[in-house]
């Protein structure tokens, strides 16, 4: 008798552990995505927190040091997409090098709240008109 | 019933091996295989001052486009770093090998700012006979996206990077790159 | 004349050790099987004597460190002649090979302790092989995989210097150290149970003769987590001091389990049950803490900390599936003579409570090992790459950290057994009106975020609780005796170390948790642009960027800014936050200046560098509320785990009366 009520008992507590967790895993997993993926499935990540991994386009960069407002272009030599951030640029932020920024997308325009320098100096910046290895620039921003 | 809990433990701790040995096989972006996207570049130019040893041959500056045409072997180094200690002597053989052949090989100095003395003791230390040159703000370190020291770039006779080593070069790695080199030049 | 070379005589000294630490094993199996005293004895001594080749290494270490002989392969890798002597002292366990040493060395340590110490008993000879089998692993590791003393054949003139977020705060010189004591001091109970599996005497031995290590242990890994959090808030610069990464994790899950364990002895102890959770319990102590160093060391998954990789991660990888496979499998095999024969007699009983710890905190691990390797099964079953965000360990560890708090306070009330209704009801009433009361207080006092307040209302019933404790116990004394309340209060804490200890902890985990609840509901976090002579409003403080400064010593170089802080117009504090720069290859780290307060405190961290034309910098500024009782509540921790661990040996578990009368079926 007593037996059961245990077995019960810790079925039951079993079961609201997983679903607690598998309702926090659902609301704070992050994917990493490059902006071509987002471009491939942008409903999918519409919205949704993901780390967004690029590099910095050249001659994109902003930065308001009055209201400490930073725009730039993240893009991985396919597709492009601009990106606002609130804060001062991270040290060693430069055009061309590796970011991974972790935010939001709404309307093909990410907004970012944690900005990383990835100075993986494995990836160079691409030189115009050839093309890039997107695998190989993903792996090195991981 | 002894033997089945045994083997349902048995079969969970293989399949958490099995977990992390893909962790482990799936390979890092620290992994020394990876290749840099220098690689089919033209080599960054620079031009930077020699030490005091090279001036009767070289002049007091080392530029890289007077030598292009040449094979090149350019490595990075640093006065603290410990590998590039192990590879300083066959870098030494090397250029004893090669250069009578026609490959120029060259010491860069990086990341090691205002180390003249030191720099000057590693390359007496290892008598090294190429040209040795010194990157004191290490911004030619940046535009060869240096990893860390020590590292080897090989740059073929057009001028373009075609292998880059990471770590202390054996001599292995000396014969293959610069054979190619030379071969590729020739 | 003979020249002494410091790199073999290390080599030697590691290569010895492991061959002592090989035999000892063999040796103390082999001498218990045939009960060959001498046998035994032998392998006794092999302890003693391997700890003794193990500090010889050690010292050479040091001396190499000391003497900058970079001819010492670790020496010319991870130091550096500038740096001031105590980096130099504590480069030893700045990288992956001398931290080996370091944690063999305490092993050995520890061991050699034992060897002396442990009263002779059928589990002893088993118990020091056990503790020579791990350290023939991390030996082995040493004088194979990762030796540190490899002779450099042409030594550079300087070396590349310890980490950089090493040199930066003198905290992260205890911090390994003491999460390396706790490790250590986990293997000996973990080497007691396994040697009370292999002789089939699962009864209290193992657990009464190692209470000592373990609350030792236990003590430093608590030392070692608040350690850590301090040093990560006064070094990474984001106003925190725990963020879920995989390196914080790893050391917290051998904790939770560590701590279900302290709790669950006692029920064995008392009742002689709860055998295989004791069991389970530290053999996940132990091979979560092998894990750790596996998962940390190997890249497999990723943080900001970020550690070289090398042949060491699949050495311990190997090690961690032995172990667990072995341990696990001898409590398989051994099951019957485990298994408890007694079964609860009430769930509302202390041993129902500490019961409830033991799920509570198993279910805690499992959340943070889930979290922590979930992106690795995600990568290896779909491919793609993603992170386990801290809301995921907020949501799932939160309410099982209420339930923590809730269990605290009425468990230790609850009798053994079975609770007799009418104390139980009186007691639960008092809790429930400490609990309402000091929720409701805190509601009208302006704390509207669930868990503060919540957490608020625990602690005034956990506070409750430990008054009841405390009245209950004292009560009966203060009738009997005809002495003053303080006097009486004086012989009941040195006559029960354990339960005054217990208490102590107990308020300081209450402690700590108001200072968790508070820093990160009630956060305030900004960046800030301050011209240069400007000033800027913060939450009541007026910030005034002064001046910048720029320092330089043989180790480093710093730039920083002056910032004055006034609070209604009257100055309160210059803080200087800066950026470090250490030797020529590393990269910059931020020193925040934090200007501590009993009620909250201001946190300053340097968001753009400084040179001689800057005209501005950006400050990131973060108020966090009770912060610091987070670090006195760490500090009372110890004490009561020192409490109760002190007074010398007289104070054995329970009376014997109390046990015989409780004793259930016979072990």
């Amino acid at each position: 008798m007593k037996k059961i009520v245990y077995a019960l008992l810790g079925v039951a507590v079993l079961a609201v552990a997983g679903f607690l967790i598998s309702k926090a895993l659902q609301s704070s997993l992050v994917y990493f995505i490059l902006p071509s993926e987002y471009a491939r499935d942008t409903a999918a990540f519409e919205g949704k927190r993901v780390r967004l991994g690029g590099l910095v386009q050249a001659g994109s960069v902003q930065f308001d040091d009055a209201k400490l407002h930073l725009t730039f272009q993240i893009t991985d030599g396919l597709k492009d997409y601009p990106v606002q951030y609130d804060g001062a640029p991270p040290d060693l932020f430069q055009e061309n090098g590796g970011v991974v920024i972790e935010g939001r997308f709404h309307d093909n325009v990410f907004v970012g709240d944690n900005l990383l320098v990835k100075h993986s100096s494995d990836y160079h910046p691409p030189v115009a008109g050839e093309p890039i290895d997107v695998e190989a620039l993903k792996e090195s921003l991981r | 019933m002894k033997l089945g809990r045994i083997a349902v433990i048995a079969v969970v701790v293989a399949a958490i091996g099995a977990l992390f040995a893909f962790g482990l096989l799936r390979g890092n972006p620290d992994d020394r295989n990876i290749t840099s996207n220098l690689i089919g570049k033209p080599a960054p130019a620079f031009a930077l001052p020699l030490y005091e040893r090279y001036w009767t041959d070289y002049g007091e500056t080392f530029a890289l486009d007077d030598h292009l045409g040449k094979p090149l072997v350019i490595n990075f180094w640093a006065s603290w770093c410990l590998p590039c200690y192990d590879e300083a002597p066959v870098l030494q053989q090397a250029w004893q090998a090669y250069g009578p052949q026609g490959v120029q090989f060259v010491g860069v100095q990086t990341q090691d700012r205002d180390k003249r003395d030191e720099g000057r003791a590693f390359i007496a230390r290892f008598n090294l006979g190429f040209p040795n040159v010194l990157d004191n703000d290490s911004l030619v370190g940046v535009d060869w996206a240096l990893y860390g020291v020590p590292e080897t770039f090989f740059v073929d006779a057009s001028g373009k990077v075609v292998a880059k080593h990471i770590g202390p070069v054996t001599p292995e790695v000396i014969e293959q790159q610069v054979g190619a080199l030379l071969r590729g030049g020739a | 004349m003979f020249e002494l070379q410091l790199g073999p005589l290390g080599s030697a000294s590691v290569f010895l050790a492991f061959g002592l630490a090989l035999y000892g094993a063999v040796a103390g199996v082999l001498g218990a099987t045939r009960r060959d005293a001498r046998l035994q004895t032998s392998a006794r001594l092999a302890a003693v004597a391997g700890f003794i080749l193990a500090t010889a290494a050690v010292v050479v270490m040091q001396a190499a460190l000391l003497t900058n002989d970079f001819s010492v392969s670790y020496v010319a890798g991870h130091s550096r002649i500038a740096s001031p002597t105590w980096v130099k002292v504590v480069t030893m366990w700045a990288a992956l090979e001398g931290s080996i040493l370091l944690w063999a060395w305490l092993l050995t340590g520890y061991t050699a302790l034992l060897a002396i110490t442990a009263p002779l008993s059928p589990l002893r000879p088993y118990a020091i092989s056990i503790m020579q089998a791990v350290q023939v692993f991390f030996l082995g590791v040493l004088a194979f995989l990762a030796n540190p003393f490899k002779v450099v054949p042409f030594p550079p003139l300087d070396g590349p210097g310890p980490n950089e977020l090493l040199q930066n705060h003198w905290m992260m010189a205890v911090h390994p150290l003491l999460m390396y004591l706790g490790f250590v001091g986990l293997t000996v109970p973990f080497a007691y149970a396994m040697a009370a599996l292999i002789t089939r005497r699962p009864g209290t031995e193992w657990m009464t003769q190692t209470r000592r290590w373990t609350l030792t242990g236990w003590g430093f890994l608590s030392g070692a987590i608040v350690a850590g959090g301090w040093w990560s808030y006064e070094v990474l610069g984001w106003g925190g001091y725990w963020a879920w990464d995989p390196v914080e994790n790893v050391s917290f899950m051998p904790w939770l389990t560590a701590t279900a364990f302290i709790h669950s002895v006692q029920v064995q102890e008392r009742r002689r049950m709860l055998k295989p959770w004791n069991v389970l319990l530290i053999v996940a102590t132990f091979s979560l803490s092998i894990l750790g160093t596996f998962l940390t060391r190997s890249g497999v998954v990723s943080s900001v900390h970020a550690f070289g990789n090398g042949p060491v991660g699949p050495a311990f990888l190997v090690f961690f599936l032995l172990v667990t496979l072995a341990a696990f499998g001898l409590l398989a095999a051994r099951w019957d003579d485990v298994k408890d024969r007694a079964d609860l007699d009430s769930v509302v009983s202390r041993e129902g409570g500490f019961l409830g710890v033991n799920i509570l905190f198993v279910t805690l691990t499992a959340a943070v090992l889930l979290g922590t390797l979930f992106p690795l099964i995600v990568e290896a079953v779909t491919g793609d790459k993603v992170t386990v965000g801290a809301p995921f360990f907020d949501q799932t560890t939160l309410p099982l950290w209420m339930l923590v708090l809730l269990l605290m306070g009425i468990g230790p009330l609850l009798p053994w057994r079975r609770a007799q209704q009418q104390s139980l009801a009186r007691n639960l009433a008092w809790l429930a009106v400490a609990f309402v009361v000091s929720g409701a207080l805190a509601w009208l006092l302006g704390v509207h975020k669930v868990y503060p307040a919540l957490t608020v209302a625990l602690a005034g019933y956990n506070l409750m609780s430990l008054y009841l404790l405390l009245s209950g116990a004292l009560a009966p004394r203060l009738r009997l005796a005809n002495r003053g309340a303080l006097q009486v209060f004086r012989s009941y804490a040195v006559e029960s170390r354990r339960r005054v200890g217990s208490m102590i902890v107990h308020f300081a985990v209450v402690i700590v948790a108001v200072g968790v609840a508070f820093s990160s509901g009630y956060r305030v976090d900004e960046q800030l642009r301050l011209d240069f002579g400007s000033s800027a409003e913060f939450s009541g403080y007026t910030l005034t960027a002064v001046d910048r400064f720029m320092e330089r010593t043989p180790a480093r170089i710093s730039a920083g800014a002056v910032i004055a802080v006034t609070r209604n117009g009257r100055p309160v504090t210059t803080l200087r936050p800066r950026l470090n720069l250490f030797g020529e290859a590393g990269r910059t780290v931020p020193t925040p200046a934090v200007y501590y307060t009993a009620t909250h405190d201001l946190y300053l961290n340097l968001n753009s560098s400084v040179g001689p034309d800057t005209t501005f910098v950006v400050l990131r500024v973060v108020k966090s509320p009770l912060v610091t009782w987070i670090w006195v509540g760490g500090a009372i921790l110890l004490l009561g785990t020192a409490y109760s661990l002190g007074g010398g040996r007289r104070t054995v578990p329970a009376p014997a009366h109390a046990r015989e009368k409780h004793e259930g079926a016979p072990a």
